[in-house]
This record gives C-alpha cells, structure tokens and sequence, in this order.
C-alpha cells in the first residue's frame, strides 16, 4: 500500500491551505486553525488519500480548507482582516523602523485593496498569488473554466491597479 | 515550502497601460510573499502532528472501550442466555432429564467420581423425579403388635456392605437427626457411599409402612414411611439399582425382624 509522504505534502500545499482557509475568514489565527485542521484530518487519513493522485489530492485539501472555514465564518467567528495586528504579517528583518512602517502601510493597503474586492476577484487574486496555484490549478480546484479565471484574473488586476494606483505609479 | 514560481507558465500579462498590469503583478507577488513569509508554518505543523497524535490515542482508546463494552455484552447474553435454557429445557421442566435417567440400566457406577459423592441431605431438589419409579408396601417395624415410635436408626448398616466402606455416626446437619454413613472405594478406584436417616417427610406422598424410591444420576434413594411424622431415608450412591434395592431390603429386613426394635 502507498504511504503518504506527510512532510512532501505540508511543504507543497501548506500555502495553498493557508490562503485557501483565509480567503474565507479573513483572519490570520483562524486561518492558523483550519491549516493545522486540515493537516490534523491529513495525517488521520493517512492510507485514504495515499491514493490519491496530486491534483486529487489538491482538490481534496482545497475542499476541505474551504469547508471548514465556511463553518467557521457561519458560526460568526469572522473579522475582517483590518481588526488583525499588523506585527503578524510583517516579518521582522525590516532594516530600519522606517522601511518597516513603509513596508507595513504598502502590505496594509494591498491587502486591504484586495479585500475590497468582489468574491470572484479575489479568489483567483488570492490563489494565484498567494497560494501559488496556476490557472489549470485553480480550475482543478474550484471547478471554474481556465478561461473564466483568466478573465477574472486579468479583471481583478486591472480592478487593484485602480485602488493601488499610488503604489502602481511609484515602482 | 514551495518557493519556485508558477507564473511563467500563466500568459496572462497584459502590457497594457504604460505596464500597469506587469507592476500590479510584481507588487501581488511581493506582497503575497511577505504575508506568506510571516505565517508560522513550522509551528502550525508541529500542532497539526501533536494533536492527531493524541486523536489516534483516543480513538485508540475508544476502540478498545467499545470492545469491552462488547464483551461484556456478551457475557450478559451468555449468562442470561444459559439461565433461559437451564430454566426452559426444550423437553418440559428441568426434573425430565433425571426420570430418562431412570428409565436407562445403572452402567457407569463404576465411574462414579469420588468428587461426586454428595453431602449428607445435600440431594438437590432438582435431581428428584416428579414420582417414585417404584413403590412397595412392607409394613412398619411393631413391638408386641404397636407401631414403634421409638424407632432409631442408630448404627443401621446392611450387613453386606462392602468391607472397605468405613462406617460411622454423624450428625445430620439440615435437620441435625443421627445419620448412619458408610463410604469407601473398590479395587477400581469407584467410590461408594451409603447414609440412612430419619427426615420429617418424603419428596411425595407415601402411606404409612410404604417404601418409595427413585434414581438419580449417581444412585439410588429409598423413602420409607415409619408414621406420620417420619420417613427413612437411605441412599446409596456408587452401586447399581440391583445392588441397592437388595442392600435396601436387606436392611428393612433387618428392621423389621430384629435388630432396630428398642
């Protein structure tokens, strides 16, 4: 019988689950939690999904990370990424306080535009960029065309150009 | 962690708007990195081991207490399942099995176990036929004509009991009566065993100078009704009905001509 590979598996999808998880809660601790639930159930079924292929398993970890954050938001445990600290997103080697308080209102303000944006948008945003997934990827995951995300993707960049247009004009 | 890009493969990019779209995108990829870099996944990892971990003990746990729960479950069946059968034997009530017993030749006396050879009164209820198999009238021992009612059957022991059975007087400990006991084995090993008392009354229902008896699995008992208030009971365990029925008139015999009449 194949044997699942638990360390392979948290390094390739840990970010998928992640982002997958806070794309619902919008939280960073709950989406903490459902993370480390979803390895929890990974590691309980160990000999079911060693037989699944990678997108199978892909598709298995994105449902159940999306799950059990939709039950978490419905038992009214969600708030809204503005009320998190800010000192948990920001790693800590910013050279100087300054460049830290500018790096910190940049990531504030990304994340913050991408919240702002419609469900559709910022799902491809977020499991694009965040939890690295291709377009076939998403669509594996979420069931939506290839080209219904790309289109989404395209709409929600040019949506976020507009709001960051500040940060756009200064690279 | 994955850190190699995906992107390339994603032909997405518009150069469109003096490369708006490119900027946006390298600012999406920074930020995504940022936030990703500061999410503590060793630490959720560590949690996520830890704790399905512990869920496998407890499920382990679990497990094992519905086996118990299950065996125990078992075991109530079992023993009320035995019960119910004992209580409903297939043939009527449970006594039957003793009256086929009777109804078949006396063949393993010679296996009697020594283990098997009862106390004294210690005869079950339940291993007493609903009747007496056979019935006989031999009269009462008298003196000058009258009914003995001095009658005791201290030392009463047929005279040809087998010489190796050791005899004795004991106190029956039910009713507390003198009991005349005799035991021993043969040369194969089988235990024998005789005891003869006096008891308020037989198991059913007999007239005055009437003998009842009846066979159990290991042997033979005789009542013998003496009057109104007293039987003899005797009982021979280890010896085949021929033999204890002849060592029984043997004894009443005994009675009745001489020796018993004080």
């Amino acid at each position: 019988m194949a044997k699942l590979n638990f360390d392979k598996i948290y390094n390739d999808y840990s970010r998928l689950v992640y982002w997958a998880a806070y794309r619902v809660v919008a939280q960073c601790e709950t989406a903490e939690d459902v993370t480390q639930t979803v390895f929890e159930r990974v590691l309980l079924n160990e000999s079911k999904l060693a037989r699944l292929n990678e997108p199978q398993l892909k598709s298995w970890l994105y449902r159940v990370a999306t799950n059990l954050a939709l039950d978490i938001t419905r038992k009214g445990m969600r708030e809204r990424l503005d009320a998190e600290p800010l000192s948990e997103e920001i790693p800590d080697e910013s050279p100087t306080p300054e460049a830290e308080a500018m790096e910190r209102n940049r990531t504030e303000r990304i994340r913050a535009a991408i919240d702002s944006l419609d469900e559709a948008y910022r799902q491809v945003i977020l499991l694009h960029y965040y939890s690295e997934l291709t377009v076939r990827e998403i669509s594996e995951c979420t069931g939506i065309s290839e080209g219904t995300i790309k289109s989404r993707l395209v709409r929600a960049r040019m949506l976020l150009a507009d709001k960051l247009k500040d940060e756009v004009d200064l690279r | 962690m994955k850190t190699e890009s995906k992107f390339e493969s994603d032909d997405i990019i518009e150069l469109s708007e003096n490369g708006k779209l490119e900027r946006i995108d390298n600012l999406l990829h920074s930020a995504s990195d940022e936030a990703t870099a500061g999410i503590g996944f060793d630490a959720i990892k560590r949690r996520a081991v830890e704790n399905a971990a512990l869920e496998k003990q407890r499920k382990h746990r679990r497990l094992l207490s519905y086996i118990a729960a299950a065996a125990c479950m078992l075991l109530c069946f079992g023993v009320a399942g035995t019960s119910f059968i004992r209580s409903h034997k297939p043939w009527g009530e449970g006594d039957m099995s003793l009256n086929r017993h009777t109804s078949e030749p006396e063949t393993d006396s010679n296996t009697h176990s020594p283990s098997a050879i009862p106390e004294i009164g210690s005869i079950d209820s339940n291993e007493i036929p609903k009747q007496y198999t056979k019935l006989l009238s031999i009269g009462v021992p008298t003196k000058g004509g009258s009914s003995q009612n001095e009658f005791k059957p201290d030392e009463l022991f047929p005279d040809e009991l087998p010489s190796y059975m050791e005899r004795r007087i004991d106190i029956n400990g039910t009713d507390g009566n003198v009991c005349s006991i005799a035991e021993g084995k043969d040369d194969t090993g089988s235990s024998k065993y005789f005891d003869c008392s006096l008891v308020e009354s037989a198991p059913y229902d007999l007239n005055k100078g009437e003998v009842g008896s009846f066979e159990t699995d290991d042997g033979c008992v005789f009542y013998w009704k003496l009057d109104d208030k007293r039987c003899m009971r005797v009982r021979f365990f280890g010896f085949d009905n021929e033999e204890a029925s002849k060592l029984f008139a043997e004894l009443t015999n005994d009675i009745m001509n001489k020796r018993s009449i004080q």
